[in-house]
């Protein structure tokens, strides 16, 4: 795995511990690979939907 | 009416083929790539025709490999819309529907092409329902339950 620099602001540190200190996740590398995964994904899908309604609009309505 | 030339990635011609329905493919002139043909490992697409990159076209590619970190069935099958002058260009790949915006192309998929079919009478409305849910529960197709629904609603509100 690589490293890569991040800055983070205070609340956002002390709430990313909390989840740690909480036993969701096991250190706070783990937890912000898993928020990093999450946000690839969620855009993934917001991606899809987008090219789904062009579809349906160009299935549907298109001119050619 | 002419038919509408189509440049296309492996991937409307795979999940078509998967629920059993390249025929609706025949609304096109579809071309693809012989690297796109050699994907397909032997299913057939009948009325596709396969164009080879000319040397210039893979080298064009080999640079969209490079540069959009796409991969080289879906850049060949970009380069060869491009240079063929092919605006429509049919694929399932999210990063290459991208892509293919950014050249000014016209990027759809399986899920528009059954519609257009709908459409243009190839299907009826009972049989594009059955197909776009085959989608989902048939074919390799990344898609959503949600997005089924709403196709399906919006199917159902086309007159």
């Amino acid at each position: 795995m690589e490293s890569i620099p991040a800055k983070l602001t205070p609340k956002l540190i002390t709430e990313l511990d909390e989840l740690v200190k909480e036993g969701w996740y096991s250190n706070r590398s783990e937890a912000i690979r898993d928020a990093v995964r999450e946000l690839v994904e969620r855009k993934k899908l917001e991606l899809l939907e987008e090219a789904i309604e062009e579809d349906i609009r160009w299935g549907l309505y298109g001119k050619d | 009416m002419a038919r509408i030339k189509a440049v296309s990635n492996f991937g409307p011609l795979i999940h078509l083929h998967e629920i059993d329905c390249v025929e609706t493919l025949k609304i096109f002139d579809v071309i693809i790539s012989s690297k796109v043909k050699s994907e397909l490992r032997g299913i057939e697409v009948p009325g596709v025709k396969i164009q080879p990159l000319t040397e210039k076209g893979k080298n064009r590619a080999a640079m969209l490999v490079r540069k959009y970190g796409i991969e080289l069935g879906e850049a060949s099958a970009i380069a060869l819309a491009e240079h063929s002058g092919i605006k429509l260009f049919l694929t399932d790949d999210l990063d290459a529907r991208l892509v293919a915006k950014r050249l000014n192309l016209e990027p759809h998929g399986s899920m528009g092409i059954l519609l257009r079919a709908f459409r243009e009478g190839i299907l009826t409305k009972k049989e594009v329902v059955k197909k776009v849910e085959e989608l989902e529960t048939k074919s390799s197709l990344f898609i959503t339950h949600d997005l089924i629904k709403k196709t399906i609603k919006e199917i159902e509100r086309y007159k």
